[in-house]
């Protein structure tokens, strides 16, 4: 569904406002290109949840189109909702793991739902699991894993089908500085393979330490758009 | 296709044995719901067939004098036989005499006063109706004033008031059976469902992170309709394990009493335990289903 071409994501004159008086986006225009990594910044209620939102299609934004790969997600019918939504992955601050399976059953509902064969199951589940580090808590369930394992856990399930987009909306919000590291590295080593990374932070540490574009919210407007330090090696701007 | 059907049975059943806790109150609820219909269904056979059987007890006689025709007495018999449900039988001075010499509730002497060549007892017609309703046309019938001249004595002056009674009874009975259980299974059903809903409830979070990684409505819902008609498979089995053995207990306890009737309550519900079973069965999935379906629609949204 998300093709290769130059642009890839396109926010045109974007406003979301609940109940018609609280405005949480207003008039957002946003262009990002194929494998960049996007941090998103801002207070509390700035719109970057609203943003992610908007993304994933759990809402549509009271004015404007949004445009990935060429399409307006906003006229997405719902029954088509579920095809366009395995090319992204999720990682929410609160990881979302489905408490009555395992490490390895989250993993593998993400390509259940898209019809995946078994052998690829069973073939990239635990690959996926190594790279994260989770091999040896494939069968745990997640309330036996500490913070930091659940969300590298719910980066593999958001990773596990090759989506074209990544989202992250505060990953380190529950983590350590250690975990934290991690999870941010792990995000970059997705970013490597061409993947459109967009995350969402608090935490100026991290902005500071990955040198990546960065946007600034505030008030449910884009204030800067800061483009990548050439130093940081790695990513995939163009 | 058959790959997905096979995941979404499966997440199902799995999802069952690990919500064991939900699954178990969901469980009790349904089979709460079954043995209350089931009960009534029970209650209601054995109203009917104790008041089949007192029906039956009621009899209504005609004593004819001892100057009738045979064939006056022939022709009445004829009249009331004719009417649907109503049988007729002749009683002979004979069988007159045989019913009163085995009468054990009269004293030995009183009954050695009377013999075959001194047999005092009309001929009579007793007569039996299924539905004590006609039992109204079988009196219009000897009314008749062309019978009035050869008729000793009819019974049915003095048993009406009994008839009237066993009838308005289960009438009554009926009634309130009926409406109690439409009211009781009306409120179960809502019990039921509000349980499934509290289950469900407490997975809306899965549900949307269901919805978020990608999984399509039927994905996410086959898996619960699964879960709630295990909830009604095992419900169903459970009640009508109870109301089998419930009934088997009530029954060996009303023999007793019930003697006098001689009706076997189990032997004549013996034959429709399949029936229950099967209905229960029905009822346990449609509930599970259903209450599923319903709870589920409001969490799906996104």
């Amino acid at each position: 569904m998300i093709s290769d071409s130059g642009v890839i994501i396109q926010f045109i004159k974007v406003t979301k406002r609940y109940q018609n008086r609280i405005t949480a986006l207003d008039n957002v225009n946003l262009t990002i290109h194929k494998g960049e990594f996007v941090v998103l910044v801002g207070p509390s209620g700035a719109g970057k949840s609203t943003l992610i939102r908007l993304l994933v299609r759990e809402e549509v934004p009271t004015e404007g189109k949004i445009m990935v790969a060429g399409r307006d997600i906003t006229r997405v019918r719902e029954r088509d909702l579920p095809y366009y939504r395995r090319n992204v992955g999720i990682v929410f601050q609160d990881f979302k793991l489905l408490p009555n399976k395992t490490v390895y059953e989250n993993v593998a509902y993400a390509l259940e739902v898209a019809d995946e064969s078994d052998e690829i199951i069973r073939d990239r589940v635990p690959r996926i699991l190594r790279l994260v580090g989770l091999a040896n808590r494939a069968k745990n369930y997640p309330n036996e894993i500490s913070g930091g394992e659940q969300q590298r856990a719910s980066i593999a399930r958001a990773m596990v089908h090759n989506p074209k987009l990544l989202i992250a909306d505060e990953p380190t919000g529950n983590l350590d500085d250690r975990n934290t590291a991690e999870v941010v590295d792990l995000l970059l080593r997705i970013n490597e393979t061409g993947t459109i990374v967009i995350l969402a932070t608090h935490d100026s540490g991290i902005v500071n330490a990955l040198k990546k574009r960065v946007i600034t919210f505030n008030t449910g407007k884009v204030v800067s758009d800061q483009p990548a330090k050439k130093s940081h090696s790695g990513g995939g701007e163009s | 296709m058959i790959v997905r059907l096979r995941r979404v049975v499966i997440l199902g059943l799995v999802n069952f044995w690990r919500n064991k806790w939900m699954s178990v109150a969901a469980v009790l609820i349904i089979m709460m719901t079954l043995i209350m219909m089931g009960t009534f269904v029970v209650l209601s056979f054995f109203a009917n067939n104790v008041s089949k059987a007192l029906k039956n007890k009621v009899t209504v006689q005609v004593d004819f004098t001892e100057a009738a025709e045979e064939g006056d007495i022939q022709n009445l018999q004829q009249a009331l036989s004719s009417q649907a449900g109503v049988v007729a039988s002749y009683i002979s001075k004979e069988d007159a005499l045989a019913d009163f010499k085995s009468r054990a509730d009269i004293k030995q002497s009183t009954r050695d006063l009377i013999d075959a060549s001194n047999n005092p007892l009309p001929r009579g017609l007793r007569v039996r109706s299924v539905e004590l309703d006609n039992l109204s046309k079988v009196e219009t019938i000897v009314k008749q004033p062309t019978y009035q001249p050869i008729i000793y004595n009819f019974s049915y002056d003095d048993n009406k008031l009994l008839i009237e009674r066993i009838n308005n009874g289960t009438k009554f009975i009926k009634k309130t059976a009926a409406y109690l259980t439409v009211i009781f299974v009306v409120v179960a059903i809502f019990v039921t469902l509000n349980t499934i809903q509290m289950a469900i409830y407490a997975r809306r979070d899965e549900i949307e992170v269901m919805r978020l990684v990608g999984a399509s409505r039927a994905y996410v819902k086959i898996p619960f309709y699964v879960e709630g008609a295990l909830y009604g498979v095992v419900a169903a089995l459970m009640s009508f394990v109870i109301i089998y053995f419930g009934t088997k207990y009530f029954s060996g306890l009303s023999q007793s009493f019930l003697l006098s009737l001689d009706m076997d309550i189990l032997k004549s519900i013996g034959g429709h335990f399949g029936t229950i079973m099967l209905s229960q069965l029905v009822a346990g999935l449609a509930l599970g289903v259903v209450c599923s379906e319903i709870s589920i629609r409001r969490y799906i949204r996104v």
